[in-house]
């Protein structure tokens, strides 16, 4: 039972590990598919001929594909994506380093509420469905999921920042830094963008929860004599969680590219804001190491999802062994 | 046959639906000493699991509700008790397993714990006595190697095998009865019969009763001590299987054994289905719900109330609700039909109480009616 799960494990890594592959070829190629010469884009027409051309050398332009690519991939894996033109020619490399922790500590923090509370919900109205409780959670989800992130953003800004006072209106600050500031900083910001994901998972888990509820092994576990609460949070939970996993990962995605709109409105210098800067000014070299790190992150949350599938659900983490 | 283990008298269950009260159970009684094997049967959606959910009390509430009568077993009305006595009854007293081994059992639980958990349930046992205990009841019900399977998840075990697990249960926790609805159903032939003999060793070996659910004559036959016929959320008829099987008395349950192919299959009369459907039972009528149906209809049928069930023979315990006296009307199918079921039934019973060892003769028993159609029909 073991062997074949960390079977099911290393096939998935080696599977992941093939897709940042075929990414990073087709990210490397993003500098190639451009119309024109994406130097000259860069740096603007009337830029002269010897500073397009030392510009590109040093891109390594004027080399055979394969040897770009071959260039471009073995610094990009430690780390090194070049300067940027957009930021006086800053480390691309560290800018990320930087950014990427605080768009993460955004995410991280409102995919675990919005999953904690989705679950919590979704169950409580399933279990007492057609219940006030019920009527009222769903409306509210329903509401929630229907409101334009920006909107939402705008108005928590002016209610909570400007007229109440309670919680800075933009800025960031590092839990490392200070954490009670960090928490003020970012607790409107998760909020708004809790709204999406909360109601999607409460949603899912509901549904699931009383289709789950339905099934005959539930029949049999009553027909058993097992106490409800284990009939409720184990046999049915158990299973009605399985689906809950897929909407997760969805939404922890979303949240990376909701980060555009979010660390706009809030004025937080995330990866969202940073993509937002490179394809405003049409720094390529960023916009290929935005794209390829991102990428990389969603492949990463992909395997963490398929790991937490196959702990979930037996049958896949069984059946891999035998093949698919 | 021993004690009085179950007696349930004129249970009600309705289902309130938007389109009005559908009235699933109907003043069913019935009865089930210690030791006996009874079968209900019917045509589908007549009420056969609902009856039998709602001694359990696992009717899905709402819709459903338990609207009157009583459910005593060992004397005591289980409609009375709280959640958490009537808790401690399933699965401990009365057991039940189902139709359909392959969704029966929870997919994400392995069968070890699924089992251990219904042991500690019911018994202050330690994790790993409940797991012996797991291990002696996959070994009674013939289940080979039971200690890995035990660590097996249901979707690695064949259908015949969950099965085997879902009765393992009902043995774990010494339950005194076995409501098994069409436990065999979903089987093939071979597996069904080993199902049967299973349930049939429970009942001698560890002196249990046994309530089964079945479409399936051959069955009722084989191995049924007294049939309930149920029709339209009521008993219909009821008796001893051999005297329900040789002198029905009500048209349906006459209509239900021609139904099953006749032993010199002559192809014409293959399988003669009762025609028409059963009545709404949202909308019962006043008149013998049977009667749209009846080949035998009478005036005093069209003109009265629907009839209540009547004692026919005290010996045989025969009971049926149809006005009529039906051997005046009786054709000559059935009565061949009932004398091949008599010679059929009954006679596995005696063998299996008598002598050990007899499992292989009577699957190669199957298998021969298998082949001339016999076994395997369902209504
Ligand atoms: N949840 C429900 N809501 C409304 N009506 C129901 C519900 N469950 C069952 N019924 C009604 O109860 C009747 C009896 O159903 P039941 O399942 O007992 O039939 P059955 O005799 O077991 O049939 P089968 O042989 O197909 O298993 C059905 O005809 C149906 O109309
Ligand atoms: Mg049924």
């Amino acid at each position: 039972m073991n062997s074949s799960y960390s079977r099911y494990i290393i096939k998935r890594i080696l599977v992941s590990v093939l897709v940042i592959f075929i990414i990073s070829v087709f990210v490397f190629l993003l500098m190639h598919l451009i119309p024109g010469d994406p130097v000259r884009t860069m740096l603007g027409g009337e830029t002269d001929e010897a500073v397009v051309q030392a510009y590109r050398e040093k891109l390594h332009l004027t080399e055979p594909l394969p040897v770009q690519y071959w260039l471009w991939l073995k610094n990009a894996l430690r780390g090194d994506f070049g300067t940027s033109y957009a930021l006086n020619g800053q480390d691309i490399g560290e800018l990320l380093w930087q950014r990427f922790p605080i768009t993460m500590s955004l995410a991280v923090p409102c995919i675990l509420v919005s999953t904690i509370l989705g679950v919590l919900l979704g169950v409580l109205s399933a279990i007492h469905r057609g219940s006030v409780f019920d009527q009222i959670v769903t409306v509210i989800l329903t509401a929630m999921n229907g409101v334009p992130i920006f909107w939402i953003g705008i108005v928590f800004i002016w209610v909570f920042g400007l007229k109440l006072r309670w919680f800075p209106v933009m800025g960031y600050t590092a839990p490392w830094d200070n954490f009670i500031q960090y928490l003020r900083t970012i607790a409107m910001p998760v909020t708004v963008m809790s709204f999406g994901p909360l109601s999607a998972i409460a949603r899912q888990t509901r549904t699931n929860m009383l289709e789950v509820i339905s099934q005959d092994y539930i029949r049999t576990a009553r027909a058993d004599g097992i106490a409800e609460s284990s009939i409720k949070y184990r046999h049915a939970l158990k299973n009605a969680l399985i689906p809950v996993v897929t909407i997760v990962g969805i939404q922890f995605r979303w949240l990376v590219g909701g980060s555009l709109f979010t660390e706009q409105i809030f004025t937080i210098n995330g990866i969202g804001r940073t993509v937002m800067l490179a394809i405003t000014s049409r720094d390529y070299t960023m916009i290929q190491a935005c794209t390829f790190i991102i990428s990389v992150f969603v492949v990463g949350v992909n395997l963490l999802l398929d790991i937490l599938y196959g702990w979930l659900d037996p049958r896949i983490r069984l059946s891999s062994g035998k093949g698919e | 046959m021993g004690e009085r283990l179950l007696e349930v008298k004129d249970l009600c269950t309705s289902f309130f639906t938007y389109t009005g009260e559908v009235k699933a159970v109907d003043h069913v009684s019935y009865y089930l000493d210690e030791q006996e094997i009874i079968a209900v049967v019917g045509e589908s959606g007549c009420g056969k699991s609902v009856t039998q959910m709602s001694v359990m009390q696992i009717i899905q509430s709402p819709p459903g509700k338990i609207v009157g009568g009583e459910v005593l077993y060992q004397g005591k009305d289980l409609l009375k008790l709280s959640p958490a006595e009537m808790r401690k009854i399933r699965g401990a007293e009365i057991a039940m397993i189902f139709q359909e081994p392959m969704t029966a059992l929870n997919p994400v639980i392995t069968v070890g714990k699924q089992l251990t958990e219904v042991i500690r349930s019911h018994s202050g046992l330690s994790k790993k006595e409940a797991w012996k205990k797991g291990v002696e009841s996959l070994e009674a019900v013939g289940i080979p190697d039971p200690e890995a399977r035990m660590k097996n998840y249901p979707f690695e075990m064949s259908g015949g095998m969950r099965q085997r697990v879902c009765i393992a249960i009902a043995v774990a926790c010494n339950s005194k009865m076995i409501i098994a609805d069409e436990p065999t159903t979903a089987l093939d032939v071979t597996t069904q019969a080993q199902v049967m003999e299973l349930l049939q060793e429970l009942v001698v070996k560890y002196k249990k009763s046994v309530l089964m659910v079945t479409h399936n004559l051959g069955l009722v036959t084989r191995y049924a001590d007294r049939i309930y016929v149920m029709y339209a959320g009521q008993v219909i008829e009821s008796g001893t299987t051999e005297c329900l099987m040789t002198a029905p008395k009500h048209p349906y349950t006459v209509g239900l054994l021609e139904s099953v192919p006749s032993l010199d299959d002559d192809k014409e009369k293959a399988l003669v289905p009762i025609e028409g459907t059963p009545p709404n039972l949202a909308n019962m009528p006043e008149t013998c719900p049977f009667l749209p149906r009846c080949r035998y209809a009478a005036d005093k049928c069209r003109n009265s109330v629907k009839p209540s069930l009547r004692l026919v023979d005290e010996k045989t315990n025969h009971y049926t609700a149809c006005y009529l006296d039906l051997d005046e009307h009786f054709g000559s199918d059935p009565e061949t039909l009932g004398q091949e079921a008599e010679e059929a039934g009954g006679q596995a019973r005696k063998s299996a109480a008598g002598e050990a060892g007899t499992p292989a003769k009577k699957s190669a028993d199957v298998k021969a009616d298998e082949q001339t159609g016999k076994e395997g029909v369902t209504l």
